[in-house]
């Protein structure tokens, strides 16, 4: 089986380190090798101290997302021969690193949890009916794809320094459920997303929408949630609850 | 845990850094239009050649540079001739109202 001989550049970090450093391995990789393919190779032969998370390898679970050569990506779909010989990898940025390329997203997750991402439908599970049209269905189909892989965190240049930023998938997440037929109390998700820790910070950069591996599309969601608020405010206002 | 420091030269280097730089800058430039048209409404104050031109730049801009922004990204539901009609409403609006605002608030 032919190889090609490629450097990998993993950022590495332990604790108790003043900063993280580049470590350099040299491997030969085949046609068919993924960066994470690279990575576990590099794992079992090379230093078992190596550490990243991933599990599916088929770009559903959004566990193995990095930066490689400076692009946010998932490293179970990025193929090595579409890559130059040497290869950077990174932790995704705008989180704090545990260990390696393994950061701590729960910020994001916390995020995510604040626009109370559930149906809402009391009645329905009395009847036991969540009766939906294919239309419905089609219109929260694109936002629905959203796998948390926390790449469109990565991407996004306004929520590491936009504090009341809810980031770009929690507010697909909040269109998904707002913009979903069978939720009938979407008032409280609306006015979570679009309150003071909602989606104004954003300013339709779109890089989220670029760097996102299942084309969820957030930067969409996000202005159709702002034209949402903007059309709220005056209910929201009036609302004495 | 490692506290990252923000990459913002990142950002910089993306496609479509510039065309973002540009339409947030050009925005400026139309709000200043705005300002300066009420001003020489109410003031009755005649225009600078220049601040017409500033509005021309900054609306013209502004709005093709959001339309090259949105084709740059994953598609909408919208197709590109509808997305390049909304902006060409958009731009025909603007002018429309530019107009309006020139004569019939300058002049009365």
């Amino acid at each position: 089986m032919a190889t090609t001989r490629k450097k990998i550049l993993v950022q590495r970090y332990v604790e108790g380190m003043e900063k993280p450093e580049l470590q350099e391995f040299e491997l030969e990789a085949t046609a068919e090798m993924t960066v994470l393919d690279a990575l576990n190779a590099i794992k079992d032969t090379q230093d078992g101290s190596l550490t990243f998370r991933w599990s599916c390898r088929m770009a559903l679970c959004g566990s193995c997302s990095a930066v490689v050569n400076g692009k946010p990506v998932l490293m179970c779909e990025t193929s090595l021969k579409k890559l130059p010989d040497t290869v950077r990898v990174e932790p995704l940025r705008n989180f704090p690193i545990i260990k390696d390329l393994v950061v701590d997203i729960d910020d994001a997750f916390e995020k995510m949890r604040s626009v109370n991402p559930y149906l809402d439908r009391m009645e329905a599970r009395v009847e036991n009916k969540h009766l939906q049209s294919p239309a419905q269905r089609k219109r929260i189909a694109q936002s629905s794809q959203c796998i948390k892989c926390m790449i469109c965190y990565s991407a996004c240049p306004v929520y590491k320094v936009g504090e009341n930023f809810m980031g770009p998938a929690a507010g697909a997440l909040a269109y998904r459920y707002i913009a979903e037929s069978r939720n009938k109390k979407k008032r409280r998700q609306l006015n979570a997303a679009t309150g003071k820790k909602g989606v104004w910070g954003c300013s339709f950069v779109g890089e989220c929408s670029t760097a996102c591996p299942k084309r969820v599309d957030p930067a969409m969601a996000l202005q159709r949630l702002k034209v949402m608020g903007a059309l709220n405010l005056p209910k929201r206002l009036l609302d004495k609850e | 845990m490692y506290k990252q420091d923000r990459d913002f030269w990142w950002f910089t280097k993306r496609p479509g850094y510039m065309l973002y730089m540009l339409r947030e800058g050009t925005g400026i430039l139309m709000l200043l239009y705005i300002v300066e048209v009420i001003y020489h409404g109410l003031t009755k104050t005649p225009f600078h050649p220049a601040e017409l031109w500033l509005g021309l730049i900054g609306a013209l801009g502004h709005t093709l540079s959001w339309l090259w922004l949105s084709v740059l990204m994953p598609p909408l539901e919208l197709k590109l001739w509808q997305k390049t009609g909304i902006f060409a409403l958009f731009i025909g609006a603007w002018l429309v109202l530019s107009y309006f605002l020139l004569t019939y608030v300058y002049i009365s």
